[in-house]
């Protein structure tokens, strides 16, 4: 009861006042995941105040938010989220701030996403674009148009200022990407790996997606032949020296597939759908965009 | 509390407005707040984090096996328990007029194109009424099938954050699927809003439902002349009935299935004649003459049908031909009337567990039934089921 009377104080005190929502505890811009999060905020800089809900080294699909996050959301002047089916998470608290006349920006609607061929998903668009800068730089300017469009109080000019500044440097990463991978032979531009997310990337710089099963941690513990056959297959007609992927064991993986299967290959991680603490590799979505960019051209580079 | 500490912070946002208008807008700092549904110690793997839940019938004792780690954790002891279920994270133990809510800490979300694996603490998690004989899941409710006959339904974000408080029990094998659950009576099958509410029949018959299996193409209920498989498409629910190929003797009717989580094979005793196979995809049942079996499971998708027999062998046959490809003396013993060993199906590995032995073995079913580890435990594990997959 005391909340309820508080909060209608509150209400009544932002109709008086009149002032920008921005300044405010409930309002600002709310961003789902965390790679859009590293986004509008290098749009945004200091002009509005940007809570990003999923925490580092957090699954976009699966993290969950608090009540008071979800009733940030509710009062937000605009929400960033990826969408197309990205964020199940928090999808129902996203649905109800848009349903209480919330603003908000699906941005994987935006930047024409690919989509998915064959089994089940057929047809299905496929959410992680960010995996190809020229996407994030059609992403950051709708961003853009957006946050000026919907939240009051902004100043144009400074954010406008800041995403053409940021995009500049997506530019960068963008050309410094496809002359790292230059490196690599067309034949061996090919990613082995049992992430879901690198078809934007592979499209973007002519890579094939082989997909792979890596076995196990129960396989690991005691492992014959055939539980290696057909990733040792996949590896060996791919011709590759690496494979990316994740795996909890990577080293015993490739120690494995050298004892049974007679395969020689180094077993590479990825980032893949979240941004590392400081310090973790990928704080940032450059630094991830980097770092996958050199473990890929280290891994397929050589013989 | 959490209600004082928003009256806190509205109180400290007004405080703000009241002075920062025009101010200095910091990014603010989203420390303070634990997420909803945040599992203590819930951590991302690559790959399954699979575990067994154990339990020793005379003695009571409860043991989590992790398969990776080879770690055991015990559980408090549960006088007496006759069955154990899972929902794919949770056990259910059923002992007399209750059931004992083991989290195992492991689950996986199946996203469609790909799945993700989760590992969390071990921890008994509650008891709930009733006997429990068959558990099933969304991210919403999860619907625990009794021994009466009526199906207990629990908030499942509750259950993962500890609360196992059922609401009023449905009547019939409730099962949720499509957003919806799907509940099986004498009268046939009817889809319900999650909450029990409304009732639309699904328009093909099922007498005498018993036994109930969840696959990607839709759910199965045993019924007297046959399966139905009961599948979503956008909203509208439909039943496609699937016949025995003949007249099929109460005694010899498909009543348990079982399967690898996510495959569409289903494998049931069928009285003392042998094991069915239900391939749900083709919409056929084929019957394999084995014999009488102890237990039986599918792989699926070109793997192999997998059957015990009271001397203590398994078996593995073609689930196309019906010819038996591998077999292996497994158990220590001839099995005791009573005993009740499982096989217990993952994408790469069977485990059956041998009470009078003190063991379980984990199996190789693509390499001639090898035994690829035993695990040697210090309880009699008469009921066991995989968690994680």
């Amino acid at each position: 009861m005391r909340a309820r009377l508080c909060a209608a104080a509150v209400t009544l005190l932002l109709a008086l006042s009149g002032c920008s929502a921005a300044g405010d505890d409930g309002g600002g811009v709310v961003v789902t995941t965390n790679i859009l999060g590293d986004l509008t905020r290098a749009v945004t800089g200091d002009e509005v105040p940007v809570t990003v809900l999923m925490r580092p080294n957090a699954d976009p699909h699966s993290f969950a938010i608090s009540a008071q996050e979800a009733a940030r959301l509710e009062q937000a002047d605009l929400i960033i989220h990826n969408g197309l089916g990205l964020e199940e998470g928090v999808q129902r608290n996203v649905d109800a701030a848009v349903d209480a006349g919330v603003p908000a920006l699906a941005v994987g609607e935006e930047v024409e996403p690919i989509r998915y061929r064959g089994d089940e998903q057929d047809g299905k668009a496929d959410p992680h674009f960010w995996t190809d800068p020229r996407r994030v730089r059609t992403a950051v300017e709708v961003i853009t148009d957006r946050l000026v469009r919907e939240v009051d109080g902004i100043d144009e000019a400074t954010v406008r200022a800041n995403a053409a500044a940021y995009l500049e440097r997506v530019d960068e990463i963008d050309r410094w990407m496809t002359e790292r991978f230059a490196a690599i032979p067309p034949e061996r531009r090919k990613l082995v790996t049992n992430h879901h997310v690198f078809g934007y990337l592979a499209q973007r710089y002519d890579f094939e997606i082989v997909g792979a099963v890596v076995p196990s941690g129960t396989t690991l513990a005691s492992p014959s032949a055939s539980d290696l056959s057909e990733l040792a297959s996949t590896i060996r007609s791919a011709g590759v020296g690496a494979i990316f992927a994740d795996s909890s064991q990577p080293d015993r993986l490739a120690r494995v597939l050298a004892d049974q299967a007679g395969v020689h290959v180094r077993v590479l991680p990825l980032f893949s759908e979240s941004l590392s603490e400081p310090g973790g590799g990928a704080p940032t979505y450059l630094d991830m965009m980097r770092a996958n960019t050199n473990t890929i051209v280290d891994g397929l580079g050589r013989n | 509390m959490r209600a004082h500490n928003k009256a806190a912070a509205l109180a400290l946002s007004a405080g703000l407005l009241l002075t920062a208008c025009g101010g200095d807008p910091r990014p603010r700092q989203d420390a303070e707040a634990t997420p909803h549904g945040y599992v203590e110690g819930a951590e991302e793997a690559a790959e399954a984090q699979s575990r067994l839940v154990l339990a020793d019938a005379r003695g009571g004792a409860v043991r989590v096996l992790d398969l990776i780690t080879e770690e055991v954790t015990r559980l408090d002891d549960i006088p007496a328990v006759e069955g154990i279920s899972t929902d794919g994270r949770f056990a259910y133990l059923a002992a007399g007029e209750s059931t004992h809510v083991v989290d195992s800490g492991a689950w996986m979300v199946d996203h469609g194109d790909h799945v993700h694996y989760y590992r969390a603490d071990i921890r008994g998690a509650g008891r709930i009424d009733g006997n429990a004989v068959a558990a099933n899941t969304d991210s919403a409710v999860t619907a625990v099938a009794l021994e009466d006959g009526t199906t207990a339904l629990l908030d499942r974000p509750a259950l993962e954050d500890g609360d196992v408080r059922a609401r009023e029990p449905v009547e019939g094998i409730a099962v949720p699927y499509g957003q919806r659950l799907l509940v099986a009576t004498d009268d046939g099958v009817t889809v319900r809003e999650r909450r029990g509410e409304g009732a639309r029949a699904i328009g093909e018959p099922c007498p005498d439902p018993e036994g109930t299996a969840v696959t990607r193409r839709g759910v199965v209920f045993g019924c007297a002349d046959g399966a139905l498989l009961v599948s979503e498409d956008d909203g509208a629910f439909t039943g496609a009935k699937i016949p025995y190929p003949q007249s099929v003797p109460d005694a010899e009717r498909a009543t348990e299935f079982t399967h690898r989580p996510g495959s569409a094979t289903l494998a049931a005793a069928a009285g003392q004649r042998g094991v069915w196979s239900l391939d749900v995809s083709e919409r056929s049942w084929s019957r394999i003459e084995t014999g009488p079996v102890v237990a039986a499971n599918a792989v699926g998708e070109g793997g192999p049908l997998l059957t015990l027999t009271a001397d203590g062998v398994l078996h593995a046959y073609d689930s196309a031909t019906g010819e038996q490809i591998a077999s292996r003396s497994l158990l220590t013993a001839p099995i005791d009337a009573g005993a009740t060993p499982v096989i217990q199906v993952d994408t790469s590995r069977a485990y059956v567990n041998d009470p009078a032995g003190r063991r379980v073995y984990e199996v190789d079913y693509n390499d001639d039934l090898r035994v690829a580890r035993t695990f040697e435990l210090d309880i009699e594990p008469a009921h066991l089921v995989e968690t994680g997959r």
